[in-house]
């Protein structure tokens, strides 16, 4: 035997630890259906069977609920998916576990990645074939690209959550943050429908600003500078790394 | 597992991008939208032919004339198909929800014109796309068919009619027996004497006539080449026309025959005169009734032999649009008429002396003469009133504001609030260089935007080789080369010419046959004909190459009456032969007609060789023998 010498495979215990987060997420189908099909359900209802204006209304909507689309799953995952797992001290038995603690981590953005994924694919399947969504290939693909590693921030957001949180208010709390600060972002309907107050509130939404990130793909933004909405995510996502990290220190102390 | 995974999975999400439907499923072009260009931003719009803007848009920081008035810098809004608002600068739409904005195009560097008007021209067939395919947008014709007017001027106030320009017409004019107008074979009314011209005025407007055009040429003027209506004809038709409220012009062609149609109240002149300079009186007259002056400089330029269309078939910009029947016109000639060559420097000054004085000049070509077209030619007769010493202004102000304030044509002309968006984007700046009117680069018609036709690229054609053609020995129709010989008269365009062919033998040579053409050429088409046609391409539009041939032979005779024959021939897609006339006898002649002397012809492209009678009205028969290509 040689258990000692054998250095362990940092990417394999990645691979290894995501694909069963992903395996046991799939079957677990109250979080899987959901997440994917709410905003496939709302971007078919607003954006195409009672679409305003069939020349652009499939385009931008199909935008704001990936937007949408991508945020559940990071909140989910990270912010219900911890909670429950503190909750159940299967979180604990990890840590005395000899994986390392960015296998956890890296196993649940891959997990939130792989639903990103999932769900773009679906809305951009849907876009095109009954909203017919034409975009140029570069907008496809930056577009996806934009909304994938656009989930980042909400990772970080739900990582906090998820240590604050107790399992059983967790998912209550995450909804109640997750779906009104989408609407409020205007991924529901275009922000310009919202009363002037409510629009002026949105900038300080993270989902606001992927949005509008993701719009300057195809010229439907308000127009502010990206580097405003860079800023505002990157800010986001320091902001909560540093208050998870906070978190699970004061957890170690307890 | 895993390393299935690694390729099968990128694979996929390859797969579904390149999936992903593109608009107007074309591949991104290097010259399309690229990351790059999407960095400002308004939606750029720089390939037009990928992305044409209609109904809804904005013109940015463009050179704008509105047909009267020029701006350095304008924003020109269009909304629903109409110009709605024309500012220094208008609000940016970066705050307007996304749904209402509508596309930007930078007009930086550019200048925004109204569509031109060509004031005079005769419109049939395809004129009316040849016109809109060079930005002339209206055309006010003086005498055609109303069966073809008619059509046309439905069609103007339709919206969608964004394919051929607007077109208003006299339809048929006012001429005396055998007059200007007449020579043309049309069986048309004509007026004898003023007591006709009440009922003259009152059928061309049932037939849909806009105004009233009449050909006069006074008793004192020097030159009497036609027949003309008299005096007293003239004022009755004045007086007939603004009975109906309709303008009346008149056609002329000296400074006599002028100042009395003006005299007698007429609207306008058409043509400047050749024969001598406008004197002060005559200018005087002028303003004093408010008329104006189509000069059509260039026709005049055409028939004293100083057209020069080189320099308009010289740039890219013209010749990537122009039809083959277009620059076969544009390099036609008059015959020479004699006329001096100061006679159109006398038409040039006499412009220039009127437009100084304030009077109204309108820009007009007087296409399709010779050496004229439908469209381009517009430009050419700008060029000519900027030779003629007007400033760059007037003369964009003869082609688009001042015809609408003495014609009803609406805003035709116009860009100001309300008036239908016809306009053109050129590339460059008219009011330095008039030839820039030919610079354009977005052409839109009734807010829709128009794609420039391109020529059509030519094939090469199959090349023919010295030999006979037909004896006539065994078959008529037959022939060794190309796709035959047939019968062909003016019924093709709507005339009512007739012609019989039948193969004859030879009382001396029994063997030997030939061919014998009796017809009768009668009146009902402008250029009545008879006779037959040697089609050499496979069918009628396509050509041959005759680069190797350097004449055509035959043998020919007159039956009694017969003295005179035609041989036209026609370029392919082209229905204005080049002719050669032969004086026939009533004896069997040899004939060679040389290839070489058709200075304008492209032998790599020649469709069809008809030997016919043509313009003489009347029976004939003439018999041909041994049709050969040398």
């Amino acid at each position: 035997m040689n258990l000692v010498d054998k250095k362990p495979n940092l990417l394999n215990i990645f691979f290894l630890e995501s694909k069963t987060e992903t395996t046991r997420l799939l079957r677990t189908p109250g979080f899987s259906i959901p997440t994917l099909l709410f905003p496939i359900m709302f971007y078919t209802f607003f954006g195409i069977v009672f679409s305003m204006n069939p020349a652009t209304m499939p385009t931008y909507l199909m935008i704001t609920y990936a937007v949408f689309g991508v945020i559940g799953p990071a909140l989910f995952s990270f912010g219900v998916g911890i909670a429950i797992e503190r909750g159940q001290g299967w979180f604990d038995l990890k840590e005395v576990s000899p994986m390392p603690a960015s296998a956890y981590i890296v196993s649940r953005i891959t997990l939130t990645f792989f639903f990103s994924a999932a769900i773009i694919i679906l809305l951009f399947l849907i876009g095109a074939i009954f909203g017919e969504v034409r975009l140029f290939r570069w907008q496809w693909v930056s577009l996806a690209a934009i909304f994938v590693f656009g989930s980042l921030p909400f990772c970080a957001i739900g990582m906090t959550l998820g240590l604050y949180l107790k399992a059983s208010s967790a998912p209550a709390t995450v909804n109640l943050i997750y779906l009104p600060m989408g609407f409020l972002s205007g991924l529901w309907l275009p922000i310009n429908f919202l009363p002037e107050v409510m629009q002026q509130f949105a900038n300080l939404l993270p989902p606001y600003h992927l949005a509008q990130l993701a719009l300057k793909i195809t010229d439907m933004d308000l127009g502010f500078p990206v580097f405003l909405h860079l800023s505002v995510l990157a800010a986001y996502t320091l902001i909560f790394v540093f208050l998870a990290v906070k978190a699970y220190h004061k957890k170690d102390k307890k | 597992m895993r390393g299935k995974l690694i390729f099968i999975v990128p694979i996929i999400l390859v797969a579904f991008f390149i999936m992903l439907p593109e608009p107007n499923d074309r591949p991104m072009t290097q010259n399309g939208a690229t990351p790059n260009s999407s960095s400002t931003k308004s939606t750029s719009v720089e390939n037009s032919s990928v992305n044409l803007v209609n109904g809804n848009f904005i013109i940015r920081e463009v050179r704008f004339y509105d047909g009267v008035n020029k701006l350095e810098r304008a924003d020109v809004r269009i909304t629903d198909f109409k110009v709605s608002n024309v500012a220094e600068s208008l609000p940016q739409q970066t705050k307007l929800p996304e749904t209402e904005r509508v596309p930007e195009i930078d007009g930086k560097g550019k200048t925004l014109i109204p569509g031109l008007i060509d004031s005079h021209t005769h419109a049939y067939m395809d004129a009316l796309s040849e016109a809109i395919n060079f930005g002339v947008m209206t055309e006010l014709d003086m005498f055609t068919m109303p069966e073809f007017a008619n059509i046309h001027q439905v069609k103007r106030e339709q919206l969608d009619n964004t394919n051929s320009a607007d077109l208003f017409s006299a339809t048929i004019l006012a001429t005396a027996p055998g007059g200007h107008g007449t020579q043309f074979g049309s069986d048309i009314p004509v007026l004898e004497n003023s007591s006709q011209v009440d009922a003259f005025v009152l059928q061309r407007i049932e037939q849909g006539a806009d105004y009233i055009k009449a050909v006069y040429n006074s008793k004192k003027a020097k030159r009497k080449n036609f027949p003309s209506i008299d005096h007293d004809t003239l004022k009755a038709l004045v007086i007939a026309a603004h009975q109906h409220g309709k303008l009346l012009v008149v056609h002329i062609d000296n400074l006599v025959s002028a100042r009395e149609a003006i005299e007698l109240g007429a609207d306008g002149i058409i043509h400047s005169f050749m024969d001598t300079l406008v004197d002060d009186s005559f200018v005087k007259l002028m303003l004093e009734k408010k008329a104006f002056m189509i000069p059509t400089l260039t026709v005049q330029a055409s028939m004293t032999q100083q057209i020069d269309n080189k320099d308009l078939l010289a740039r890219d910009h013209n010749v990537a649009h122009l039809t083959k029947l277009q620059t076969q016109q544009l390099k036609t000639n008059f015959p020479n008429f004699g006329i001096p060559p100061e006679a159109f420097a006398n038409a040039m000054n006499s412009v220039k002396l009127l437009v100084n004085a304030g009077v109204t000049v309108l820009a007009g070509s007087d296409a399709p003469n010779s050496g004229i077209s439908h469209g381009i030619s517009l430009h050419a007769e700008l060029e000519l009133l900027a030779k003629a010493g007007l400033s760059n202004q007037q003369i964009l102000h003869s082609a688009t504001g001042a015809v609408g304030q003495h014609f009803s044509i609406g805003n035709r002309g116009r860009l100001i609030e309300d008036s239908r968006a016809t306009m053109i984007l050129l590339d460059g700046n008219p009011f330095e260089n008039i030839s820039d009117t030919q610079k354009i680069s977005r052409i839109w018609k009734n807010g829709k935007e128009f794609e420039r036709v391109l020529k059509p690229e030519s094939v090469a054609n199959t090349v023919f080789s010295p030999g006979l053609i037909n004896d006539f020995n065994q078959k008529i129709h037959k022939t060794l080369m190309g796709a035959g010989l047939g019968e062909s008269t003016d019924q093709f365009a709507g005339g009512k010419s007739v012609v019989e062919l039948a193969l004859i033998k030879d009382s001396r040579t029994p063997s030997d046959q030939y061919l014998k053409v009796i017809g009768e050429v009668k009146q009902g088409f402008m250029f009545p004909w008879s006779g037959f046609s040697y089609l050499l391409g496979k069918d009628p539009q396509s050509g041959v190459d005759l680069s190797n041939i350097s004449a055509i032979r035959f043998k020919a005779k007159g039956g009694s009456k017969t003295t005179q024959l035609s041989v036209l021939i026609f370029q392919s897609g082209s229905m204005h032969p080049l002719q050669e006339d032969l004086i026939l006898t009533q004896d069997w002649q040899d004939f060679k007609v040389e290839l070489a002397q058709f200075k304008n012809l492209d032998l790599t492209d020649v469709a069809n060789i008809s030997i016919v009678r043509t313009q003489k009205t009347g029976q004939f028969e003439f018999m041909i023998d041994n049709l050969i290509f040398e």
